[in-house]
């Protein structure tokens, strides 16, 4: 997997043209519902082999905030 | 309060008892009562301006908003239909929309005619707008239109009258006990029933509603508590979502609410006890009701903790019988289909009397659920009559989906059916016999996107050599179900 851009496009099954960056967030696209949130944060902790508690769940509002937790726990 | 004939007059009640009070909390903004009732106000000289008459159609989008709610209420003082709609809905479906609908002003941008975006409408208001001296609409005029799915793919647009509207509230206020001291989390699509309906009851009330989108942020709704929120609505879906995100750690922020109401599909006894050992002093009701006779029977999962596998009891205000097909009363204990009168019940289906027919029949809403009454008074769900499915509390007909599923050239027939799953209480999968290639899920949800809203889309694709027919040619869904139900382990 290239990068988390890439991750998300896949779990939520994004054409591979999606525009996503770090300002990303769930109400810029339709697909990012709370499933699809659930979807990419187990799609997360499986390619980065992390686990992320609730307590950092709870942060998890933009593409640039997954980065930074990826960043802490890798 | 004093009784009113309308929610908006009680709005307008409100504003003049209580102008401070803050009716609505969005994200960082707020508006208090009388800052509301000006956008209100503004909103509504803005709609009679762009020659909007009373029984005209204004269809706008129902993403939480502090302007949704002063469009919603603008378009009721002034005697307009409010037809509130899903922003996130394709451009296919929502052209067909507007064209049902025709309506005499769209603040919804759609291919057909791209006019008003908000943006360039707020330019235009003026909040310093004088009072307006339009009467208030009488209770039998109709106040909403409600969009649910249909069996050919066409939507219903369900009627609600300034009446209907107006006895959902009572009956809903009735049970969960609102005052207007109540701190309310809308976490609800606000062009669906259940949500437009919180909003209303908060509103009405003189309470105050906040509007969240979604369940995917649980540290929203801990903030919201910890400032006070007393309350909180919810579709069983949105309340696994928070589990599986926040394990037991909603628990004790949960435990601070006075109540929380469920509603939109169902949720099993186990669920219930569950939630009821967690919380034990909170008031956590559950309805049961369809956008065409709101909610109509209520249970509390304290109080009914016999009787958690039930629906619960109809509300005093409405009559719920179990009838069979020639619409005679069922004794307890047999299965009949469900019917409910009252005045919550809608006058009919905009431009669709034949549909309309089909489900008024004698004064009675047929519902379609199939049920018992018990000996106790409770109501048991015994499944559907037809082949309705629930995907996180939003009903979808697999005709639509399988209509979609065809227009591929691949496909010789397919066939939908829904199963349980944990999280949205049902899954869509679709069966297929393909005349040529076989197409990858990947490529089937991009197929289907351009057409579907995306919780339509199936999950599972499966490609069989044969589907179950009736000899009428009607297509054997629950045949499908039974079997894929057996194969699970």
């Amino acid at each position: 997997m290239n990068n988390i851009e890439e991750l998300i496009r896949q779990t939520l099954m994004l054409s591979p043209d999606a525009q996503i960056n770090e300002e990303t967030c769930p109400k810029d696209i339709p697909e990012w519902d709370s499933l699809g949130h659930i979807n990419i944060i187990t799609a997360i902790e499986d390619e980065y082999d992390i686990e992320i508690t609730t307590e950092k769940i709870v942060k998890l509002e933009s593409v640039a905030h997954f980065k930074q937790i990826i960043e802490e726990l890798s | 309060m004093s009784p009113s004939s309308s929610i908006i007059h009680s709005f307008f009640q409100v504003i003049e008892e209580k102008p401070n009070k803050t009716a609505i909390i969005w994200k960082e903004n707020s508006l208090s009562y009388a800052e509301l009732g000006q956008w209100v106000k503004a909103y509504a000289h803005y709609f009679i301006a762009k020659g909007v008459y009373r029984g005209d159609r204004i269809l706008f989008h129902g993403q939480s908003s502090l302007r949704f709610s002063a469009i919603y209420l603008a378009c009721h003082r002034i005697g307009a239909v409010a037809v509130p709609v899903d922003a996130r809905m394709t451009s296919v479906e929502r052209n067909a929309l507007y064209l049902q609908i025709n309506p005499a002003l769209s603040l919804f941008p759609t291919t057909l005619e791209a006019n008003f975006p908000f943006e360039d409408l707020e330019q235009d208001i003026d909040t310093r707008q004088p009072e307006l001296i339009n009467p208030f609409p009488e209770s039998n005029e109709i106040a909403d239109i409600l969009f649910t799915t249909g069996t050919t793919g066409s939507r219903k647009g369900v009627q609600l009258s300034h009446l209907n509207i107006l006895a959902g509230v009572r009956n809903s206020n009735e049970f969960i006990g609102n005052t207007h001291d109540d701190k309310e989390i809308i976490p609800l699509p606000l062009y669906h029933a259940f949500g437009l309906r919180r909003l209303r009851v908060n509103l009405m009330m003189g309470a105050t509603a906040v509007l969240e989108e979604g369940f995917m942020f649980p540290q929203r709704f801990f903030d919201h508590i910890s400032d006070g929120a007393t309350g909180l609505c919810m579709v069983p879906t949105g309340f696994q979502v928070m589990k599986k995100l926040m394990k037991d750690h909603y628990i004790p922020y949960f435990q601070k609410l006075k109540y929380i109401e469920f509603g939109s599909m169902p949720m099993s006894a186990a669920q219930k006890r569950d939630l009821a050992e967690q919380l034990s002093s909170t008031r956590i009701c559950m309805h049961y009701g369809l956008t065409e006779v709101a909610a109509n029977i209520f249970t509390e999962f304290h109080d009914d903790a016999a009787h958690l596998d039930t629906l619960g009891k109809p509300s005093p205000n409405v009559e719920v019988a179990i009838m069979n097909e020639s619409m005679t009363p069922l004794p307890t204990g047999e299965i009949g289909e469900i019917m409910v009168k009252g005045s919550i019940q809608t006058p009919g289906y905009w431009n669709d009397p034949e549909r309309s027919h089909q489900v008024l029949v004698d004064g009675w809403f047929r519902t379609g659920d199939l049920g018992i009454h018990k000996a106790s008074g409770h109501i048991q769900m015994k499944g559907r009559n037809d082949d309705v499915m629930n995907i996180g509390g939003k009903k979808e007909f697999p005709q639509e989906i399988e209509h979609q599923i065809l227009q591929h050239p691949s496909v010789q027939d397919c066939a939908c059916i829904s199963l349980e799953n944990d999280l949205t209480g049902e899954q869509i999968y679709a069966y297929i016999i393909s005349r040529s290639e076989q197409l990858t899920k990947y490529e089937w949800v991009h197929f289907l996107r351009e057409s579907l809203d995306s919780y339509k889309i199936p999950t599972k694709f499966n490609y069989v050599d044969s589907i179950p027919h009736a000899h009428t040619g009607k297509k054997k869904r629950k045949a499908l179900i039974t079997k894929k139900a057996q194969k699970k382990p």
